[in-house]
């Protein structure tokens, strides 16, 4: 079975794509069988870190759906607006508009609507496209539609092709969106194991704990990346000491380095353009200790670092008073 | 008797291997057993998830609680997935894409408590 | 409430929650400001103004409850619902999974027997804190969405439609990153948007995005380019003005990177109020002024 390796961190931009380009680069030259996943669907970023200049494959995915109004038959009654969940509906210029970027194109609007005026249409929930990077690995990238519903059915579809594509000894490297949401749920969802990317601020460690949070609920084995430890070795204290009782693997850690930002406006990957600077050669040793620990021997170390503390997802369920109890 | 769902990569049947994917599976095969863990009957449906433009996964779920299924074998199953399979007590057992659909009845027969 | 205003921006980690908080900061000097972090994923100007959240609200949805004896298993509900949260057992008894249901209340409407009744499902909180500053004063809302929960926009909403009712002066909003609906929800209604960035090609790639969505929704856009210095070039800065004029936008502050502003975030302290005298504080100073003048 292909190896997946999900990359999360809750806060952005405290380095996911630098520490799963770098991991995919790394394997990729030590003779593994790779595939890429940016499965950031917001704001996809893997393909500019990673120097794709054309796509092999691009397919549009149009499954979803916007309502809209028909003037000819509204008679300005406004219940559509009152019974929106997401308030989309609102009174302009003397007539109801449905915003299109808030509208989810639920049925709700159209079964109320006495005047059956509300009728709901396909439209491009997003793209998701295949390249071949120079480095000699594929890259399935997905990209969302500014103004969609967010939605983890576009990071499926584009794990699902890896997973279509891969070998049994294949490792997936995933590169998942900021935040705790349906992307990310999704992206975490059938992983292996998760490398968690945080930075010593109380921000990003209130994140992590929320990203980490859901792995639980997977009972996904988890590893540790301290991103800028440098900039506040206090705080380094605080995110080990989480590590430590939640049982997270730390695997290394980057000090602050200017080549980073660099290497980024350079839109060329850091462990290439600058290899010998102090944050490419800690990267590099995290990837060491991932393929060692994590690829080469990932029964032994998913059962030493299964969470600790395993969380069950409950939905919290208020009965109405009708049903009794 | 005990019914199992196999999610099947091509014509699906006995000869067949396990889909590459659960939701977008072509077919599936539901093998029927008796309580000793005999086959007893094997039947291929079309997977109505395979053609769906969303919510794939629970239209293929679906289509197998119509079919009065207990067991459903695929790769991998979602969160959403599990949800659903969960609430409708059915199980749930993963397999390698491309193990043979014969080898699987043997494991699902266990997992059941059957022969 | 007498104006909105927006704090935004496409790509992650470029400083939203710092410029959103250090301006209402600055703001809630001369005006009465609430500030609204919309950021329901992973909420963090609490934690940039180090204070804790207060005076928790659940954020509920309607889930549906069938009543089996009205229902007569004509399978309509489970036809209208979007995401698949009703489900059919063999005989059309429909069955509901919570997880999954985004409270959308269309099998409500649907159902010819109106034997769904409308049951809740919590899956957030929202949550409003006091904020007190040397300088200022100013309330806080923040959302938080549920771990686990998948659907985002119902908290946005919940956490929006508090902070409008505290406000009756200035709302500012903290969106989260990105152009998904849910930012959309947040921006609704707003007069003006900062819109950060950073002068990389990351930052550039993304402030496209939502310059177009602001640009769409009507809502002025004012950029204001982050992280300035590291490795930036002039050439860069030409092409993120382009890409604001292709949107009707205008850069309007730089904000040089410095460590101080990291020591700031990590001590919980706005930085116009940690070290008044600084560069970037001073690039706030003129910002807020300009925002004020423009309100």
């Amino acid at each position: 079975m292909p190896l997946e390796i999900a990359v999360a961190s809750g806060k952005g931009g405290v380095g996911k794509s630098t520490v799963s380009s770098t991991l995919a680069l790394y394997l990729k030259e030590r003779g593994y069988n790779i595939i890429a996943v940016d499965a950031d669907a917001d704001a996809p970023n893997l393909h500019l870190v990673l120097e794709v200049k054309s796509w092999e494959q691009e397919e549009g995915f149009s499954d979803a759906w916007v309502s809209e109004i028909d003037y000819s038959r509204c008679t300005n009654c406004g219940v559509c607006a009152e019974v929106c969940p997401y308030e989309a509906v609102s009174f302009t210029n003397g007539k109801y508009v449905i915003n299109p970027v808030i509208c989810e194109g639920c049925l709700t609007c159209a079964l109320v609507c006495p005047e059956k005026a509300i009728r709901r249409k396909r439209v491009e929930r997003g793209v998701i496209r295949l390249a071949k990077t120079r480095y000699g690995f594929p890259l399935w990238t997905a990209e969302l539609m500014p103004g969609r519903p967010n939605t983890g059915k576009l990071v499926t579809e584009i794990k699902n092709r890896a997973k279509a594509m891969a070998g049994k000894d294949t490792v997936i490297v995933v590169d998942s969106a900021a935040g705790i949401g349906c992307q990310v749920i999704s992206s975490l969802a059938g992983a292996n194991a998760a490398i968690l990317v945080a930075e010593p601020t109380p921000a990003s460690l209130s994140d992590l704990k929320r990203v980490h949070t859901i792995a639980k609920q997977f009972l996904l084995p988890s590893a540790l990346v301290i991103n800028k430890y440098d900039i506040n070795p206090e705080y380094v204290d605080k995110i080990l000491e989480y590590a430590k009782e939640e049982n997270i693997d730390v695997i290394g850690m980057i000090p602050y380095d200017d080549h980073v930002p660099r290497a980024a406006a350079e839109m060329k990957p850091l462990v290439k353009l600058y290899p010998d600077s102090p944050a490419a050669k800690a990267l590099l040793e995290i990837a060491r200790r991932i393929e060692e620990t994590i690829v080469r021997n990932w029964r032994d170390w998913a059962r030493k670092h299964m969470p600790r503390k395993p969380v069950h997802y409950t939905p919290i369920v208020i009965k109405p008073k009708e049903l009794g109890s | 008797m005990p019914k199992i769902a196999i999610a099947s990569e091509n014509g699906g049947g006995l000869d067949d291997v396990v889909a590459s994917r659960f939701a977008r599976a072509p077919k599936f095969t539901i093998v029927e057993l008796d309580e000793k863990g005999n086959i007893v009957n094997v039947r291929v449906i079309d997977n109505p998830g395979a053609q769906a433009t969303g919510g794939a996964a629970i239209k293929a779920i679906q289509a197998l609680i119509n079919e009065g299924v207990d067991l459903v074998v695929g790769p991998a199953f979602g969160p959403n997935a599990q949800a659903v399979l969960t609430e409708m007590n059915i199980k749930s057992m993963t397999a390698a894409a491309g193990t043979k659909i014969r080898d699987i009845v043997e494991q699902a027969k266990k997992e059941l408590g059957l022969g | 409430m007498r104006v909105k205003l927006a704090v935004t921006g496409g790509k992650g980690g470029t400083g939203k929650s710092t410029v959103a908080t250090n301006l209402a900061a600055l703001l809630a000097r001369e005006r009465r400001l609430v500030l609204a972090d919309l950021d329901v994923e992973a909420p963090n100007d609490h934690i940039l103004l180090g204070v804790g959240l207060e005076n928790e609200e659940p954020v509920k949805i309607m889930l549906p409850f069938i009543d089996y004896k009205k229902c007569t298993r004509c399978g309509v509900c489970a036809e209208v619902c979007d995401t698949g949260a009703i489900v059919l057992t063999r005989d059309k008894t429909p069955y509901v999974v919570p997880r999954l249901c985004s409270g959308c209340r269309a099998c409500y409407f649907a159902c010819p027997e109106k034997a769904i009744i409308e049951g809740q499902r919590v899956i957030g909180y929202t949550y409003h804190t006091n904020v007190r500053l040397k300088t200022s004063s100013f309330d806080l809302v923040t959302g938080v969405l549920r771990e686990g929960e998948e659907h985002t926009p119902p908290v946005v909403l919940a956490a929006r439609r508090r902070a409008m009712k505290l406000a009756n002066d200035v709302l500012l909003v903290d969106t989260s990153a990105g152009t998904a609906s849910h930012v959309a929800i947040a921006l609704e209604g707003s007069k003006l948007a900062v819109a950060v960035t950073e002068p990389t090609p990351l930052g550039l790639h993304d402030l496209e995005m939502i310059l177009k969505i602001l640009s769409e929704q009507g809502i002025e856009a004012w950029v204001v380019v982050n992280r300035w210095g590291i490795g930036s070039s002039g050439r860069m800065m030409d092409r993120l003005a382009e890409t604001a004029r292709n949107y009707g936008a205008v850069i309007k502050a730089r904000i040089p990177y410095s460590r101080d502003i990291v020591d700031s975030y990590v001590k919980g302290v706005p930085i116009v109020e940690m070290l008044p005298d600084h560069e970037v504080s001073k690039v706030f100073y003129s910002l807020a002024k300009e925002i004020l003048e423009t309100i």
